[in-house]
């Protein structure tokens, strides 16, 4: 693959609570909703009760992986909203 | 539709049975008029007048009897037309009911496509301050159109369905004559507008939905997002005498699913920044989950740094019996660990001098929960 065409994309890793990992690939310009969206779909998770951070800092789905200045192989922690009683 | 469907069908029905009165009376009719030919027959050879001339008698009958075949003709003609015309006014009023058959299905394969179509979830209008303020009313008519047509068609296929619905009445809540007056006003109205997923709060780090007010009001699970905006509160309220520093709510879960970069944003970050030699309390709230690798969030318990006095108090509402095994003590022991390892390495790096703990965690005592309100949060 050209040089050209990895700039362009970005590797991503969900990593979940449990441990569980899924992978990503993304352009740098793709809105992280997206990505969100996918991983809850799959996960069969609502997307409203998830966290994820990036480097500890929260995601919102509107931002891209340029605006954060996300390296490739980047890890997402997913968090589940934590409720108790 | 349905209506004018069954009003055609209704015509249909009406018309047949038209046709058949119809083709009942053109028989008898028929016969009618050959009895009354026959009575003429028998009146002219019974009849005491005397016709002088047969011949012009029976030709006036034989006039007569073409008259009468010719009227019964006519009739039986005019009837077989009007059953004619009947009939093809049936075949009309049946291809129009087709049509519109079609034209039924053809909505309904509308409305299904309708209601497959994802709807849009309108954002609420953000809401700050530490009372609550007004969210925009949503524009909820669309959603209501659709939701009518998925009851009409049963297409349950909408995984949004329900999913944003009105809040419960406040005023059912026990904690709602706490407020003030005030206060109740603008939580009554925040509670009749907004619905599960309104945002009632949000800043650069905190969103604070409708469905977390009401669980918190209707003493349902706390979430963490409630209870790091009380910390926030907090910090902004408190009194300048006592100093505290307030640890985000997610910290132990971070730290729990061994996530190190958020641990080190959400923990050491905070401790680097803020744990000056002044502060007296730090506060660390902690979500133990019934089970070492579950996800889920159980019961909230507070572990204090009494920094000052160098020790650490874990507060726990829901203390089990002695003798069984204590999760949230376990996990406080671990927290505690952490802290430790953190500020005394840290002071090491900064050439401080160290700080000689005191060993253990202490459980003072605290107000227990009840058995019949088991999902109140801990705070201090």
């Amino acid at each position: 693959m050209s040089e050209a065409a990895d700039d362009d994309h970005i590797k991503l890793k969900i990593k979940d609570q449990n441990g569980k990992e899924m992978f990503f690939r993304i352009k740098r310009t793709t809105e992280l909703g997206k990505v969100i969206k996918t991983y809850c779909d799959r996960q069969a998770m609502d997307p409203k009760i998830v966290r994820f951070f990036c480097d500890g800092q929260r995601i919102r789905g509107s931002e891209t992986p340029a605006e954060l200045d996300m390296d490739d192989d980047v890890e997402i922690d997913a968090m589940i909203h934590q409720t108790g009683g | 539709m349905q209506q004018m469907k069954e009003n055609y069908e209704g015509q249909i029905l009406e018309l047949q049975r038209k046709i058949n009165e119809l083709e009942k009376e053109s028989i008898p009719n028929k016969r009618e008029d050959e009895v009354s030919v026959n009575n003429f027959d028998d009146g002219i050879s019974d009849g005491d007048n005397i016709v002088e001339n047969i011949d012009e008698a029976e030709a006036e009958i034989e006039n007569l009897k073409h008259v009468h075949e010719k009227d019964e003709a006519a009739e039986v003609g005019n009837q077989r037309g009007q059953v004619k015309t009947f009939k093809s006014k049936l075949a009309l009023k049946r291809k129009e009911t087709q049509q519109k058959n079609v034209e039924v299905e053809n909505e309904k394969k509308q409305y299904c496509l309708r209601a497959k179509a994802p709807r849009k979830v309108e954002d609420a209008k953000v809401i700050k301050s530490k009372t609550l303020k007004l969210g925009r009313k949503k524009k909820a008519e669309n959603n209501d159109e659709i939701i009518e047509v998925e009851k009409i068609v049963t297409v349950s296929k909408s995984v949004d369905a329900g999913a944003s619905c009105q809040l419960r009445n406040i005023t059912d809540s026990r904690h709602y004559n706490y407020f003030e007056e005030k206060e109740k006003a603008t939580v009554l109205q925040f509670f009749s507008l907004c619905h599960t997923f309104s945002n009632a709060y949000m800043d650069d780090t905190l969103t604070i939905q409708g469905r977390l007010l009401e669980d918190l009001m209707f003493d349902k699970f706390t979430s963490s997002e409630v209870i790091d905006f009380y910390s926030k509160w907090l910090k902004k309220h408190s009194s300048e005498g006592a100093k505290s520093l307030y640890v985000s709510s997610v910290a132990w879960t971070h730290l729990k699913a061994d996530q190190k970069k958020c641990v080190q944003r959400t923990l050491h970050d905070v401790l680097e920044k803020e744990l000056a030699d002044d502060i007296k309390y730090v506060f660390i709230p902690m979500n133990t989950s019934k089970s070492r690798h579950q996800a889920e969030g159980y019961h909230w318990t507070l572990l204090v740094l009494n920094y000052q006095d160098k020790k650490f108090e874990h507060y726990d509402s829901m203390k089990p019996r002695k003798g069984l095994l204590n999760l949230s003590y376990e996990d406080a022991v671990v927290m505690r660990n952490e802290v430790v390892d953190w500020i005394n390495s840290h002071r090491a790096e900064t050439k401080k001098s160290k700080i000689s703990w005191l060993k253990g965690v202490k459980t003072p005592t605290c107000p227990q929960q009840g058995t019949t309100y088991v999902m109140i949060g801990h705070k201090h």
